[in-house]
């Protein structure tokens, strides 16, 4: 089934991956076709179905493998709408046509969900096969929590769920890696990739519109010498910018094969996150560093926006609501920006100019992020989202507590908010008011004049300017109880 | 029957009985073929719309240019160019223009059509339009509609009985009260979509992914001016329907067919998600304004309510859907006095449309506000004001409309599931948890309902089907019905393998087509089994008669000594497969296909007099939420429901639990964190999964009891004595909306009711409670 290495790989067609079993080589000419639409048009695979082309609804999830650092491949489920082609260069891709031979020779997965009857009117169901299997290649015996995180990436508007959550429970008991196909033949899809890496063109690209530069010293040349570029990681919101905006992003620098910015880095006093760690990484770390954003982090997105998007592009955005950038401003983390010829070292705080402004410009990149160590540094460090739904939703807002007692000197606050104002910003009064009154009590007209004196939040469809007000006070209160230990605030 | 109870207590049925839905394995494997996963003709093209810009005004000037110079067009046409009637008004109204050409009424109304190679150069020409217009002062708002005349797209409706001035004003206590009621998009899975063919110069073919092919057909005809045979629809499946492929798949089919005619070659029409959710209607927003009178004891003496009904800019099903809201106001129970008003108002938003429950929910929410108001009063457990005003007997099982109750199992229900539940113990604990925390509080709360079964247009309580039976002694069944997830063909299926004997691999379902069944009705009103499932069986029954008279002539057998099953004739000597028999039977020249038609008896209705008997029957159903909420963010989640539900002799217990299932959780949502957005210009700002959000698996209750109630049985004569089970139990999720408010109003120690609207967004119930009690004590 698996054709040998020694396939000749054609020089003038630039992005090559396998489709299930097989070589794709293409040559691009629109990069911002997306993966959905090369599937269905092109390819004419019309199991992968399009819901929202936005990343939202999960109908059209397929897996990407790539190789990773202990040479096997991961296999991590994804949004093919808001995928662009030159992004699965070198990668393994697996849609739910690959699963089964015909309509009777189902994996077990689609098995699970047929006994089960997980699908009423079948649109999403493909979505689901594919997001559950991407769960049981990474867990064995995935429990409830596990299932649930899951599938928080996939709508279905018919079965209530039950007898989709029952599949994956039944599939929990009878899964077997070892005749899975994939994990069967992981080696030999690792080796075949890696031949695809290895084998790729390493002159620079001369496609005016777009490249995929395989390391940062290409980056930089890549940045330097084409005018207004687009760096696209996981184009988790790139992708609605060409999908529903029809905006023109050429050309397109697709970084997610820099391996090198893909890292976590522990020291004794700080750690780095390298720009392209996803948010799936960021979440195990998160796990064992801070387990108090378990929480929090697993209200970002759903488990495809997770394994796509970084941390790096979440705060490239600037945008009001991005989800990582009050935790990195309550903790005063550092950010590295490179350009050809330029290091330069920043408050993340100083990155967020006003909106859609950044304190970056088009040809340089952000290289990663210093936080402190709270395993070496004590602090008291918490923070929540708020949003309508409260899994796989925009937050309406989000805030951040930073708090470091120091003894004899003036304790270090940083408390941050998202959605709040046009950029996620400190609230330098609540602070004041908190190393002033942190020994006695707080009244609640001087948190709200606190909260009013540094936000003017609008009323739009996620919510009023009035609950945003509300919730900010509130959320401080919440993050009183928690540095008080005021018992009660748990939910029984 | 045999059954098991799942860890989670969902009944589901065995391995060895079970039917699961009929095309499982095609969607699990991604073979299963919607519209847009047809195989193209050769030059297909595709078309797309272009909107306005604003919500309310005169079009002054449309420039084409830039559309017409973008890659890829090949035609562009507006309102002038359509060849016949520029109307799609599914009730006849002459209100609802395909295209407009001048007064715009809607932020996202169709203006003109562009078709281009492909979809995407579709797309993007339509939006290079420049607009040249007059913008007047849209109506947005059913709030603040305070002329006493105001605009209405269709005749309203007054149920009326008993003296409801004079009781309201003799009862014991008054309340008076209003709530408003969000709207809600259908959000199925797979949006909007027609292709269209042109056979023959002259025969148009359209895949359309609608709820209604008749309608549909006689839509495309009357905008292409030709007659009702020269329009062929058909359906194979739906991605999710839930209403919103009732009338508003109508008008892209109607878009395909005049762009296939026009350009004499297949187009097809998909809009993006965004679009679809922007230029189709949705469930309609209430607004409720109430005055109840009660007795000391919590007897209700008289309800008089305006059901205002935001309709948006033209009648659509308004009429009916405002109709069946005040059919439902009374819900369980008995008002002795009663005056229900409907107010079908027009605004400057999409024309809103028919979405499971149509109207029944928005009715059934005033009912137990009604309920909650009176319990709140008094300090009782609403549950026990429930119980008190019940339908009964004689005098006290007349409903507003003078249909009498007579099929009424709703005490039946509510005691069983208050016992299996626990729920008298629970909400104790609940009370007493409400007290010990202080940042998070319990709800819990029991909700009937009671759904009325049949269109209450009573000319469209009918059904065809066909069945063919071949040589081979396998089976192709044809009905009205289409299938959008909720499992009729695999009712049908059920219903066929029985009567015929026949394994459920040798009979198939065939798309549903105009040019097979002739003036089908849509398959809605939770209708769709009762109707075509009757029809087929009578199909069935002709055929099966046909070859037993057969059988009876050639081997001198008595029919009644004759058994079908498992693909033989079983007679006492001798057994015969299936396909020898008809194959016999065939060469003996025996009809071996019929047809089968159905129309529900009993059912009459008088608008004028706004008496008659519209239902045939009702479905009933209750469920207890328990809920816990977060006070100082208003969120929530629901930890428990225990839901008891009618179906009467289940036709197929793993398809009516899913229904259960689906709709409740599909209800949830409704009263929850699903809510539309309309910003000052009447620009929708929730129109993608990005901002509108349905329910997740996550937002499933934590713990999940559905029992049917196996010992139900429909009094009337339906097919295998069931009942309809798509949109009554949509209404069981009230009783989360309830639970939320108990707990809210815990923080005043149940002394205010809070005045909570839908959906209960985390905002709503945090302003609930701030409402409640103006400062928090920190």
């Amino acid at each position: 089934m698996l054709k040998k290495n020694s396939t000749k790989l054609k020089k003038e067609k630039f992005v090559r991956f396998y489709l299930n079993d097989n070589l794709i080589e293409k040559s691009i000419s629109d990069p911002q076709q997306t993966l959905l639409d090369f599937l269905r048009i092109d390819q004419n695979l019309k199991g992968t179905k399009e819901g929202c082309a936005e990343g939202d609804c999960g109908a059209c999830t397929v897996l990407i493998g790539k190789v990773n650092k202990y040479h096997k491949v991961s296999y991590r489920t994804a949004n093919s709408c808001i995928v662009f082609l030159p992004s699965i260069d070198c990668s393994h891709l697996i849609t739910v046509d690959g699963l089964s031979k015909g309509l009777e020779e189902l994996h077990p997965v689609q098995e699970a969900m047929v006994r089960n009857s997980g699908a009423q009117c079948g649109f999403c169901t493909p979505g689901f096969v594919m997001s559950m299997y991407g769960l049981f290649l990474k867990t064995k015996k995935p429990n409830r929590a596990q299932i649930l995180n899951s599938i928080q990436g996939n709508l279905c508007r018919c079965t209530g769920y039950g007898p989709i959550i029952s599949a994956a429970e039944d599939l929990s008991k009878s899964f077997s890696c070892s005749n899975d196909f994939l994990i069967k033949n992981n080696k030999k899809w690792a080796q075949k990739l890696t031949y695809l890496i290895e084998n790729g063109s390493k002159e620079k690209e001369n496609n005016p519109n777009y490249s995929i530069p395989k390391n940062t010293r290409e980056l930089k040349e890549v940045l330097y010498h084409k005018e207004n570029s687009t760096i696209v990681a996981g184009s988790t919101d790139v992708g609605l910018w060409v999908n529903k905006q029809f905006k023109k992003i050429k050309p397109i620098v697709f970084i997610n094969q820099i391996d090198e910015l893909k890292y976590i880095k522990i020291y004794n006093n700080k750690i780095l996150l390298g720009s392209l760690v996803t948010y799936s990484d960021f979440q195990d770390f998160v796990t064992e560093y801070f387990p108090n954003l378990n929480e929090y982090i697993n209200r970002i997105g759903g488990d495809q926006i997770r394994n796509m998007g970084t941390i790096g592009g979440n705060i490239a955005n600037g945008s009001p609501i991005g989800d990582i950038s009050p935790l990195f401003l309550a903790l005063g983390a550092k950010m590295k920006i490179i350009g050809k010829e330029t290091t330069r070292k920043i408050n993340v705080e100083n990155f967020f100019i006003e909106y859609g402004l950044q304190a970056i410009n088009a040809k340089e990149y952000i290289h990663d992020f210093e936080i402190p160590n709270p395993k070496t540094k004590q602090f008291d460090f918490i923070a929540y989202k708020v949003s309508k739904r409260r899994y796989e939703d925009i937050s309406t807002i989000t805030g951040a507590f930073f708090f470091e007692k120091k003894l004899n000197k003036k304790s270090n606050v940083r408390f941050a908010y998202g959605g709040m104002a046009g950029i996620p910003k400190r609230s330098k009064s609540l602070e004041n008011l908190f190393n002033q009154k942190f020994e006695s009590n707080f009244d609640e007209k001087s948190i709200e004049m606190a909260i009013k004196n540094d936000f003017q939040p609008l009323t739009d469809c996620r919510a009023t300017s009035l609950y945003r007000h509300r919730v900010a006070e509130n959320l401080f209160k919440k993050f009183l109880c928690f540095v008080k230990n005021i018992p009660n605030i748990k939910e029984v | 029957m045999k059954q098991i109870r799942r860890k989670e207590g969902i009944l589901r049925s065995t391995e060895e009985d079970i039917v699961r839905h009929e095309s499982l394995n095609k969607f699990v494997s991604g073979k299963a073929e919607y519209i847009d996963d047809l195989a193209e003709e050769h030059g297909t093209l595709h078309a797309y719309v272009g909107k306005s810009d604003f919500a309310k005004g005169i079009i002054l000037d449309i420039d084409l240019k830039k559309v017409w110079a973008s890659e890829g067009v090949v035609d562009i046409f507006t309102a002038k160019d359509l060849p016949g009637s520029n109307d799609i008004s599914p009730t006849s109204m002459r209100d609802e223009p395909v295209l407009v050409d001048k007064d715009v009424s809607f932020f996202g109304q169709p203006l003109f059509v562009v078709v281009a190679k492909t979809r995407l150069e579709a797309r993007k020409a339509a939006s290079l339009v420049k607009i040249n217009k007059n913008i007047h002062n849209p109506l947005l708002d059913i709030h603040n509609i305070k002329n006493k005349n105001p605009e209405i797209v269709t005749t309203p409706l007054k149920l009326e009985r008993g003296d409801v001035c004079e009781y309201l004003k003799k009862s014991k206590y008054k309340i008076s009260g209003e709530i408003y009621i969000g709207g809600q998009d259908h959000f199925y899975l797979e949006s909007h979509i027609a292709m269209a063919r042109i056979e023959e110069s002259e025969e148009v073919i359209i895949h359309s992914s609608t709820q209604h092919p008749t309608e549909v057909q006689h839509m495309v005809a009357k905008v292409l001016d030709i007659p009702f045979n020269k329009v062929i629809v058909k359906v194979k499946r739906m991605g999710g329907g839930f209403g919103g492929k009732e009338t508003q798949s109508n008008f892209f089919a109607v878009i395909a067919a005049v762009a296939a005619v026009r350009n004499g070659t297949a187009v097809k029409i998909r809009p993006d998600r965004d679009d679809d959710m922007i230029m189709t209607g949705k469930r309609h927003p209430f607004h409720i304004s109430y005055n109840v009178g009660f007795e000391k004891n919590g007897e209700i003496m008289a309800v008089d309510a305006l059901l205002s009904a935001d309709c948006g800019f033209s009648s659509d099903l308004s009429g009916p859907i405002t109709d069946r809201a005040l059919f439902h106001s009374d819900n369980c129970y008995f008002y002795p006095n009663v005056r229900l008003i409907s107010r079908p108002l027009k605004t400057n938003k999409v024309s809103n449309t028919a979405f499971r429950g149509f109207g029944g929910p928005q009715g059934i929410m005033l009912a137990e506000r009604v309920i909650q108001e009176v319990a709140f009063f008094l300090g009782k457990d609403p549950l026990d004001i429930r119980k008190m005003n019940l339908y009964g007997t004689g005098k006290k099982s007349i409903s507003p409309y003078y249909q009498k109750i007579s099929d009424n199992i709703s005490k039946r229900i509510i005691m069983e599931l208050e016992n299996s539940s626990n729920y008298k113990k629970r909400r104790k604990e609940v009370l007493l948890f409400n007290k010990k925390n202080i940042f998070f509080k319990k709800g819990i709360a029991l909700t009937p309902v009671k759904f009325g079964i049949s269109f209450t247009a009573t000319w469209y309580n009918q059904g065809g089907a066909l069945v063919h039976v071949y040589t081979d002694g396998s089976v192709i069944v044809n009905h009205g019905g289409t299938e959008m997830g909720q499992g009729l063909h695999t009712k049908v299926l059920g219903i066929i393998t029985k009567e015929l004997g026949v394994s459920l691999d040798k009979i198939k379902i065939t798309d549903t087509d105009t040019s097979k069944i002739a003036n089908t009705s849509a398959t809605a009103a939770s209708s769709g089994s009762d109707l075509n499932g009757m029809a087929a069986f009578k199909a069935a029954k002709k055929i099966k008669k046909r070859i037993l008279n057969f059988i009876t002539k050639r081997y001198s057998v008595s029919p009644k000594n004759i058994n079908f099953k498992n693909n033989f004739i079983l007679t006492p000597d001798k057994i015969y497969p299936f396909h020898e028999i008809v194959k016999e039977a065939y060469l003996e020249r025996v009809q071996l296909w019929d047809s089968g038609f159905y129309k529900t008896p009993k059912i009459h209705w008088d608008r004028k007099k706004a008496k008659g008997k519209p239902f045939y029957y009702y479905s009933y159903g209750a469920a207890v939420s328990e809920v816990t909420i977060d006070i100082l963010t208003g969120e929530y989640k629901v930890n428990r429901v225990d839901i008891l539900h009618d179906v009467g002799k289940s036709l197929n217990k793993t398809i009516d639990i899913g229904q259960i299932e689906g709709g409740f959780i599909q209800g949830m949502g409704w009263l929850t964190c699903e809510e539309l957005f309309w910003d000052q210009d009447g620009s929708l700002k929730t129109h993608a999964p990005a901002t509108y959000k349905i329910p997740l698996a996550s937002d499933r209750p934590e713990i999940f009891n559905i029992q049917i109630a196996s010992w139900s049985k429909n009094s009337e004569k339906t097919i295998k004595r069931s009942k309809a089970v798509g949109e009554p139990p949509f209404m069981l999720a009230i009783s989360v909306h309830e639970a939320l408010q108990m707990a809210v109003s815990s923080i005043a120690d149940y002394k205010v009711k809070p005045k909570m609207n839908a959906p209960a967004t985390p905002e709503e119930v945090l302003s609930s409670i701030y409402d409640i009690k103006k400062e928090y004590q920190f």
